[in-house]
């Protein structure tokens, strides 16, 4: 295969096609803004205290600014991944075809790894510009908000060096999807075995999570965030397959189209979740702190700008990850409606229209996005007021579990809220999908 | 015989094509109709207008005694749920829903409790021979298998017209060849008219009249039975 044959085939061809990498180039230039981010301030001396924020120039607070920074960037990793499987299942059809007509498994590996590498790659190079543009910003802040120091020349050399590593990440992702390309039909995978493995994940999450809780063990925040992390990435895939089985035994047709595509897409949907459930805990224990009554006036007013910057910078990390994870949900429910069009527009003639498919599509992201955000608020909130329990004198958290609790369920109704007013975004998509002229498609 | 259906002088075009040209046609309950032709020259768009998919922009459709032009969409709707039955060439099952579910589908929209719509559809998945397959999803079957469960979606209502658009298209001629007298037995056994979508004269020898389109206009009409 010449490089001009496998710069045809790469080329996005549909409008999704494009979508999807348009999508997969900002989600990789955010990436590497925050890793362009993570190496300057590791690579930092000392700083005037009197110029940046106590985060830069104090020593141990400096890794933690790094750990939110890599942090953020695997947040725009998961949205980049999930972009690269977009529209895999129209795409695996055009590549499946490939290979009928000839090409080798290597081939078509080749291809998706173009294909990806190129949006890695423009994204890489689009992130120097980005960095620079942030830096110049986070540098016209006051002093407590300066948590990034100015460019140095380093970064300069940094940046080419990312963005072929980015490119090569994500070359050898989209190569790693084509893995499995075959022209056979995909047969189910196994319910029972892919719950099993998941439900063991969780369970050492939770193992994790009570261990630290116990009166004698170490307090590791890192530790509980980990088991979280894990117990959340482990029960939200098997919760949510329960959950859209509940929908498709309901006998109310939008519920059970709801349902049908939850249940085919649990893991990919239950890790969006997950990802929720972490930033949901992320408010829950911001909410908690904020609301412990040992956060005394003078404390505040020694430290208050300190204080209300880091839980600014960790509300905009939260709500950075919760953006990422319902942009992947959205592209992932836009995804389905592409792949499903011409029986959508079989389910047309059948009565249920644009506005009906929408409602499930809209079933099918509210719930489960309301109740993980909740969930993780009380998490969050709820190892907080454990560790203020900890602490000689236990301190008296009835009042902050209260709020913890309305809390949850104020947020859960608004994330709820926010994924239903997403959701009509693809309103489009809901009516192209059910025009009758998808119903000679295959 | 009572008219199932009654096309006169339906006319209807695309941004630039004109795909019918003023074609009538009538359709008695428990007949069987292929419309045939060379491709393109508009026998689906004449099936989707004759079953209430597409408004034809002249001329008028008849459907179990409704006329189409005169309702509204959720009117239309309603009719093309009731009366109206279709298959098409590759089953457009809905792919996360089992073969059951597809088939109670049509009686669910239309407000049946799900126990009684869901024995329905066993009933009719027996019928077709893929009952010990109803709670399989679409993926795990075979296209033969599918159309089979189209077919029972499709009748599963009790329609006054089934359309059938290129039914055994995506079959090989043995599976063709069963799907065919199945939709055929099924219709009949259901009283419902078939119009079958073709342009393979071994299906269309299925049919008691054969009507040839050729650009967006009756070519001949032949009576096979």
């Amino acid at each position: 295969m010449t490089v001009t044959t496998l710069i045809t085939l790469a080329r996005p061809k549909s409008s999704t096609d494009r979508r999807r990498s348009t999508l997969l180039v900002a989600a990789v230039a955010v990436a590497g803004v925050f890793l362009l981010v993570g190496q300057r301030i590791v690579r930092v001396g000392s700083l005037d205290s009197a110029t940046y924020s106590s985060y830069l120039t104090e020593d141990g607070l400096r890794p933690g600014v790094v750990t939110a920074a890599v942090l953020l960037a695997a947040a725009a990793c998961a949205l980049a991944f999930q972009a690269l499987r977009l529209g895999t299942a129209a795409r695996d059809r055009r590549l499946a075809a490939l290979r009928l007509a000839g090409a080798t498994p290597s081939q078509v590996r080749l291809i998706g790894a173009a294909d990806a590498g190129t949006s890695g790659l423009l994204g890489g190079v689009l992130a120097g510009p980005l960095y620079f543009a942030v830096a110049a910003v986070v540098q016209s802040l006051p002093q407590v908000g300066r948590v990034l120091p100015s460019p140095a020349v380093g970064d300069l050399a940094a940046w080419p060096v990312l963005a072929v590593v980015l490119a090569l990440v994500a070359a050898g992702a989209g190569g790693l999807l084509r893995r499995q390309l075959s022209t056979e039909p995909k047969s189910e995978p196994d319910r029972a075995a892919w719950q099993g493995r998941y439900l063991t994940i969780g369970a050492v999450g939770a193992a994790l999570v009570a261990l630290s809780l116990m009166p004698l063990s170490p307090i590791l925040i890192f530790v509980q965030a980990a088991g979280v992390l894990l117990a959340a990435s482990g029960f939200a895939p098997v919760a949510v397959a329960a959950y859209a089985r509940r929908l498709e035994r309901s006998g109310d047709p939008v519920r059970m189209l709801a349902g049908g595509r939850l249940l085919h897409t649990s893991r990919s949907i239950g890790r969006m979740l997950a990802l929720l459930v972490v930033c949901g805990g992320v408010v829950g224990a911001v909410l908690a702190i904020g609301r412990d009554r040992q956060l005394s006036e003078r404390e505040l007013a020694a430290s208050g700008d300190f204080i209300y910057t880091g839980l600014g910078f960790v509300a905009l990390l939260s709500l950075f990850a919760a953006f990422a994870a319902g942009v992947a949900m959205l592209a992932g429910a836009a995804d389905d409606l592409l792949d499903q069009r011409s029986q959508l527009a079989a389910l047309n003639v059948f009565g249920m229209g644009a506005s009906q498919v929408l409602r499930s599509v809209r079933i099918q992201l509210t719930g489960p996005a309301a109740v993980a955000v909740g969930a993780g608020v009380l998490i969050g909130g709820g190892l907080v007021c454990s560790l203020q329990n900890r602490v000689d004198p236990p301190a008296d958290t009835s009042s902050v579990v209260v709020f913890v609790l309305i809390a949850a369920a104020v947020v859960g109704v608004l994330a709820g809220g926010v994924a239903a007013l997403a959701s009509g975004v693809l309103s489009g998509q809901v009516r192209d999908a059910v025009d009758p002229a998808n119903l000679r498609t295959t | 015989m009572t008219d199932a259906l009654e096309i006169q002088r339906v006319e209807y075009a695309y941004s630039r094509d004109v795909a019918l040209r003023g074609v009538s046609l009538g359709v008695d309950a428990g007949e069987i109709v292929a419309v045939t032709g060379p491709s393109g020259c508009g026998k689906s768009t004449l099936v989707h207008c004759a079953a209430g998919i597409l408004r034809p922009q002249a001329g008028t459709v008849t459907l179990a005694g409704r006329n189409l032009a005169e309702l509204t969409e959720a009117e239309r709707t309603r009719v093309r749920r009731t009366q109206v039955g279709i298959v098409l060439q590759f089953g457009q099952l809905v792919p996360d829903l089992s073969l059951k579910d597809n088939v109670a589908l049509p009686l669910l929209l239309e407000g049946h409790h799900a126990a009684a719509a869901r024995r329905a559809a066993l009933g009719w998945l027996e019928r077709v021979g893929v009952a010990e397959d109803s709670e399989a999803l679409p993926s795990e079957l075979s296209g033969g298998q599918n159309q089979r469960a189209a077919v029972a979606r499709a009748l599963v209502t009790g329609p006054a017209v089934v359309f059938a658009d290129e039914p055994t298209g995506s079959l090989d001629s043995r599976a063709g060849e069963q799907m065919m007298e199945l939709l055929v037995a099924s219709a009949r056994d259901g009283g419902a008219a078939l119009v079958i979508v073709t342009h393979d004269n071994l299906i269309a020898a299925y049919a008691d009249r054969e009507v040839r389109l050729r650009d967006g206009v009756v070519q001949h009409e032949v009576r096979l039975s």
